[in-house]
């Protein structure tokens, strides 16, 4: 957990990370509905987290599902540090 | 070594200030007023695996050196504590009243966010619905074990565990009974999801 590096999907609305994180599972994507991170927003919301050895096989659904707005980030975390980079696909 | 002065502060202050200090500095070294502050220094110490040695000065003045003068101290910044200071109740499937789906979104939340604290419970308890999250194939088992890599206790109810018929897949964690449940709410400030 000290130094760590994963993907997010950010969402517009609640509903559509929830739709989002049933499409991952129901693709077998090993992925996780987290909170989503301050370093992004002060809001309230939820996105997904995917491991980088998930990309590959997210990638191409990624671009057949229809999320509602998803933003794309690559979240380092080092010494104690969030940092967020949007993450172009 | 830096000096941190805590004196009045209640927990977990003097823990999050010390936490926050050994971030910068490989020594130093905390007053406060009361033995319990002592406690929960010297228990974080001894997580994070540095030396500590407490001094008292009178009933209501102590001083804590947390570090080794020899060479800086590596500190996880990251690293989690487990601190007396509060224990988690969960007790369904569910955080809130509402929309199922939402309130077993929200909880997933809770359990990864509560596993991000820096300051973390010195226990969970599950009962009742709760205990669902404790079992094979739980979504939230990896939240529980770093709980329990960082020193959390998690306890799970097991009449509940029996009457669900889970006694068998409890997958982390230990089992509890009402007693234990009830001596450690008492004694602890309590947070629910």
């Amino acid at each position: 957990m000290i130094n760590e590096s994963y993907y997010l999907i950010a969402f517009a609305s609640t509903h559509a990370a929830l739709r989002a994180e049933a499409f991952f599972k129901a693709h077998r994507i090993t992925m996780k509905l987290i909170p989503l991170p301050a370093v992004i927003s002060a809001g309230c919301g939820f996105a997904i987290k995917l491991a980088i050895g998930e990309v590959q096989a997210a990638l191409p659904l990624l671009k057949h599902a229809t999320f509602e707005a998803a933003q794309f980030y690559q979240i380092k975390k080092e010494k104690g540090e969030t940092i967020a980079d949007s993450w172009v696909i | 070594m830096f000096k941190i002065d805590a004196m009045g502060d209640v927990c977990p202050l003097p823990v999050i200030k010390a936490r926050k200090a050994l971030k910068e500095h490989a020594q130093i070294f905390i007053t406060v007023d009361n033995e319990i502050s002592t406690q929960n220094l010297s228990k974080m110490a001894t997580q994070l695996g540095l030396p500590v040695e407490v001094g008292k000065e009178s009933a209501t003045s102590y001083r804590v050196y947390i570090g080794a003068g020899d060479k800086a101290v590596e500190v996880a910044p990251s690293a989690r504590v487990a601190t007396d200071d509060y224990v988690v109740v969960i007790n369904a499937q569910t955080m809130g009243v509402g929309d199922d789906q939402l309130g077993y979104a929200l909880l997933k939340g809770f359990t990864y966010s509560l596993a991000e604290q820096d300051t973390l419970p010195s226990h969970v308890l599950l009962y009742n619905g709760g205990v669902h999250l404790s079992v094979e194939g739980s979504e939230v088992l990896d939240d529980l074990n770093a709980l329990v890599t960082a020193g959390v206790e998690i306890l799970s109810c097991g009449a509940c565990l029996d009457f669900y018929g889970l006694t068998e897949k409890l997958a982390v964690g230990e089992v509890t009974n009402m007693y234990r449940i009830v001596e450690l709410m008492s004694q602890h400030h309590v947070v629910r999801p």
